[in-house]
Formats: structure tokens, C-alpha cells, sequence
């Protein structure tokens, strides 16, 4: 296939599908937390350590990293200080991030800074793809590893906690790597669009899973899918790669909920028939 | 022995006391109810036990040991107030919910082997759930879920089990079949119990022992003890009372202003 005789290309489907691979696995515990919002939060926030990076001269993913883990430990801190209002603390930290953001944008000389907003999975250069595969590495082993304990969490903290999961240490190991998977995805496919990626498959997974184990694979399979197909349309018909994966997400996720409302309407249909 | 010891316990939100020297024990083998109206402060009697709470003065001891320095957890079942209610779109079958607890015996970074997965089963099977260990929470009813709780406490296999109203919110079929399954528990396979619960009519005949908190005071007795059901109904009848003459009272206002 032509799309394939390009390397660019080659490199952004292997990109694509490493982070197919991680970001539901991000994204099914961060739904089930209730902290949906928390990749839009991250990814905003690594804008500014993108700027940062740029004004700084040091790698701009670098200070994405780190801008994003700095965020992603002040939403902990202030859920926990907060209980009772813990989504505040994810409007607090966006909204310091985007702040920041704004700010140091001024100062940054380069263009590069846009292509952190919708992201450039075309343009993926040796460092960043040497990041991404370890990145994805850490973070999926790091899941197979803390599979049972980050269920046992999101299910009930405070039960996790008296079987004796070790609550906290499980909560920052999560955490860390929610920051380092949100600011290596906002590089590729877009600050902007990130949390759609976490939140969308998983949402599309629930629809149709009737387990925890099947929620994250039905996950990874339609993040997969939107990735695959996002790319192959948005070459052919010269769109932006990292809008075209999200909407076909959003589509898939309408016709998602289509299917599963069709049989509640059809027996609606031939119950007021047969009266 | 004493599994549990409260001693001298006082507890107050916000300068406002909740109840002063309170104490009292479960022994081995006491299937225990504790009653009193809401805001008594029964929940946070068990999150004192628990040691989720400070008290402001006495002592709490779980199996001999104060439970700031307790560390046996899995010799402790407990089953929250809503029990799995909260998750009830949780995406996770009822076999993986009670594999979930088997934490401390599968280890860190460790996967659950055969073993595991047929202790989960004879969980669900000894609470006549074994035919839902493949449906999702929302897949049931409000019985079955708390069944499935209380699955989820015996696949641990803990020796005291804390329950906090485990009847709340189910229908009268599952209360029968949930008191049957804890007297079972407790006879034929030895659990202490200590459970909070307003249903004090049907308690009574499955409990060996009542605890009334009324009013920031214990009363502790025998089951069907005067006392301790008199007390709780003179309180529930006095504050019925005053809720009705409150209700009263502003329906003559209502009127009056008409």
C-alpha cells in the first residue's frame, strides 16, 4: 500500500498503535475513578511545560513531563484535602495550567508550540519515538503489574485499603504514570484531543463489556481501531490525523449507543402493537 | 476472648459530643446488633473501630491490640453502610468483585491461581449467588448485591465481621435470607458479628446480644432486654412525636396564612 512506502508513516502507525495500547489502560481507571476530566487537566497543564521547555531550551517533551506530574501530584493533594469536591481540584489545576500556559506562550520565539496543540503523529522524530516505546513499556507493564490493585481502588478505595492494597503507593505509581502517558500522547496526537483518547474507548467498551477484564480489552480494541482508521482517512482525504482519530471515535461511540437502544425501541414498538 | 474492646470511648464532631464514655466488648463467638436512631452515632462507632477516627478520649482494641497499632486486617471482614450499592455500574463481574478481596492472600504483583478463583466460587455459592459470579452488579438486585458483599467479606475468611446496616435497602425476602446466611455464619462456622442496623424487630430473634446508643449513652443488654428495646422506643416514639408536632405546627401556619 502506498501509505505505507513512506516512513513518516510507517513511524506514525507504530506510534498510534503503542498508544492505543496504553492510553485505555489510563483511561479505564480514570472513568471509573470518576476523574474523566483528568487527561484535558493534564494535557492543558503540559502546554505549559511545553512552553517552558521552548523558552528554557531543553527538550519541550521533557517539560511537558515534568509540568504534568507536578499537575497530576497537585490534584492529589488537593482530592485528598478536598474530599467531598474532588473534581474542583482537576477545574483548579486546568485552569492554573492554561494560565501558565498563556503566559509563557508569549515568550516562546518558535512555532513549534502549536504543534503541541493538535499534536504532529506525522512528524515523530528519533527521540520521541525512542520515548514512546518506553513510555508504553513502563506503562503497560507497570498495569499488568498493579492490574488487581488499581481494580481493587477503583472499585472502593476504602475496602482496597483495609485488604491491606497499598492505597497510596498505588495512587502516586498511577498517577506519575498518568502524567507521563498524558504528555507523550499530547507530543503525537494532541494536547487538545488527549483525554478524548482516554475517555472515548473506554466509554465505547462499557457499552458492551460485561466484565472488568473485558472493559479493558474492548477498550485497547477500539482504541486501536479509531487510530488505525483515523490515520488511514485523515491521509487520503489530507486531514489533520489527530481530530479525524478523535471524531471517528465520537461516531463510533453515537453508533454505539444507537445499537444498544435499537432492541429497547423495537420492543416498545411490538409491546404497543400487541395492545 | 475479647475480639473487640471499647473502652472509655468519647467522640465529638466539631465540639458538638457525640457520645462520652462509652464501653463495651464482643467476645468470641457473640453475634452482636447495635441500635439507635440516626445521628446516634452508630456509623462512627464503627469507624472508630475501624480506626478511620481519632477519639477524643478512650481506646479501642481489636484482638488485643490497639487498633492504631492493629495490622491483622484480614482477620477483619466489614461491609460498608451501602455495601456495593455505589458501584452498581462498575463494570466488573460478581467473581471478580470477591477475587478483589483475596488481596492479601495473592500478594503483590501476583496473579490469583486456581485456588484463588475456586475460594471466590465457594464465596458466592455459601451466599446462593453462585449462579450471578458472571453478571455485573447492575445486572441485580439490591439483595443480591449485598449478598455478593457479604461474599466478598467470607472469601477472606476473617474471624470478626463488622457490618454496617446490611439490610438496609433490601427487600423483605433477602432480609430473611441475608439474617440466615449470618446466623449460619456465626453458629456452624464460629464468625463473630457486630452489626448496625435499624431493623430491630426482625434483629432481635438472630442476635445473641443488643447495644442501644441514645442520647451520647450506651445501653447494653440481652437480647429482648427491656431496656434496651424500651429505651430505643421510648426515643423513637418521643422524637416521632416532635416531628409530628413540628409538622403540626407548620401546617397551622400554613393554614393560617391561607
Amino acid at each position: 500500500m502506498a501509505i505505507f512506502e513512506f516512513e513518516f508513516m510507517q513511524r506514525a502507525f507504530l506510534v498510534s498503535i503503542l498508544l492505543a495500547l496504553i492510553i485505555p489502560c489510563i483511561g479505564v481507571i480514570v472513568v471509573l475513578k470518576r476523574l474523566s476530566m483528568i487527561g484535558d487537566s493534564l494535557a492543558h497543564t503540559s502546554l505549559a511545560g511545553v512552553a517552558a521547555g521552548l523558552i528554557l531550551n531543553i527538550n519541550p517533551v521533557a517539560g511537558a513531563i515534568t509540568a504534568c506530574i507536578a499537575a497530576s501530584l497537585g490534584i492529589e493533594f488537593i482530592r485528598k484535602r478536598l474530599p467531598k469536591y474532588a473534581e474542583m481540584s482537576i477545574a483548579i489545576i486546568m485552569s492554573a495550567g492554561i494560565g501558565l500556559a498563556g503566559v509563557l506562550s508569549g515568550f516562546v520565539k518558535t512555532a513549534n508550540f502549536n504543534s503541541f496543540l493538535f499534536g504532529s503523529i506525522v512528524a515523530i522524530s528519533d527521540f520521541e519515538l525512542r520515548l514512546v516505546v518506553m513510555v508504553s513499556l513502563l506503562v503497560l507493564i507497570s498495569f499488568v503489574l498493579l492490574y488487581k490493585e488499581l481494580f481493587f481502588i477503583s472499585l472502593d478505595e476504602r475496602l482496597a485499603r483495609l485488604a491491606g492494597v497499598p492505597v497510596w503507593a498505588v495512587n502516586f505509581i498511577f498517577t506519575i504514570l498518568t502524567a507521563v502517558t498524558v504528555s507523550v500522547a499530547a507530543r503525537t496526537v494532541g494536547a487538545l484531543i488527549v483525554s478524548s483518547l482516554m475517555v472515548i474507548p473506554t466509554a465505547c467498551a462499557m457499552q458492551y463489556a460485561k466484565s472488568y477484564k473485558r472493559t479493558v480489552i474492548y477498550s485497547i480494541c477500539f482504541a486501536v481501531l479509531f487510530m488505525i482508521s483515523g490515520l488511514f482517512i485523515s491521509y487520503y482525504l489530507r486531514l489533520k490525523p489527530g481530530g479525524t482519530i478523535v471524531l471517528i471515535g465520537v461516531v463510533c461511540l453515537l453508533l454505539s449507543f444507537a445499537v444498544k437502544g435499537l432492541p429497547r425501541i423495537f420492543k416498545k414498538h411490538r409491546s404497543a402493537k400487541a395492545r | 476472648m475479647n475480639l473487640i474492646d471499647v473502652k472509655d470511648l468519647s467522640f465529638s464532631y466539631e465540639n458538638e459530643p457525640l457520645f462520652s464514655d462509652i464501653s463495651f466488648s464482643v467476645k468470641e463467638g457473640d453475634c452482636t446488633a447495635v441500635i439507635g436512631s440516626n445521628g446516634a452515632g452508630k456509623s462512627t462507632l464503627m469507624r472508630l473501630i475501624l480506626g478511620e477516627l481519632q477519639p477524643d478520649k478512650g481506646s479501642v482494641s481489636l484482638f488485643g491490640q490497639d487498633v492504631r497499632q492493629f495490622k491483622d486486617w484480614h482477620k477483619v471482614g466489614y461491609v460498608k453502610q451501602s455495601g456495593l450499592q455505589d458501584a452498581i455500574n462498575f463494570p466488573a463481574t460478581a467473581k471478580e468483585i470477591v477475587l478483589a478481596n483475596l488481596y492479601s492472600q495473592i500478594g503483590m504483583f501476583r496473579f490469583p491461581k486456581k485456588e484463588h478463583k475456586e475460594k471466590a466460587m465457594a464465596a458466592l455459592e455459601s451466599v446462593g449467588m453462585a449462579d450471578y459470579a458472571d453478571k455485573t452488579l447492575g445486572e441485580m438486585s439490591g439483595g443480591q448485591r449485598q449478598r455478593v458483599a457479604l461474599a466478598m467479606l467470607l472469601v477472606a475468611d476473617p474471624m470478626l465481621l463488622l457490618l454496617d446496616e446490611p439490610v438496609s435497602g433490601v427487600d423483605s425476602k433477602n432480609v430473611a435470607v441475608i439474617y440466615e446466611i449470618l446466623t449460619r455464619l456465626n453458629e456452624e462456622q464460629g464468625k463473630t458479628i457486630l452489626m448496625i442496623t435499624h431493623d430491630t424487630v426482625r434483629v432481635s430473634g438472630y442476635v445473641n446480644r443488643m447495644l442501644c446508643i441514645e442520647d451520647g449513652c450506651l445501653i447494653e443488654e440481652g437480647v429482648g432486654h427491656p431496656d434496651v428495646l424500651a429505651h430505643y422506643h421510648q426515643h423513637h416514639f418521643i422524637r416521632t412525636e416532635s416531628i409530628k408536632g413540628r409538622t403540626a405546627d407548620t401546617d397551622c401556619c400554613q393554614n393560617h396564612e391561607n
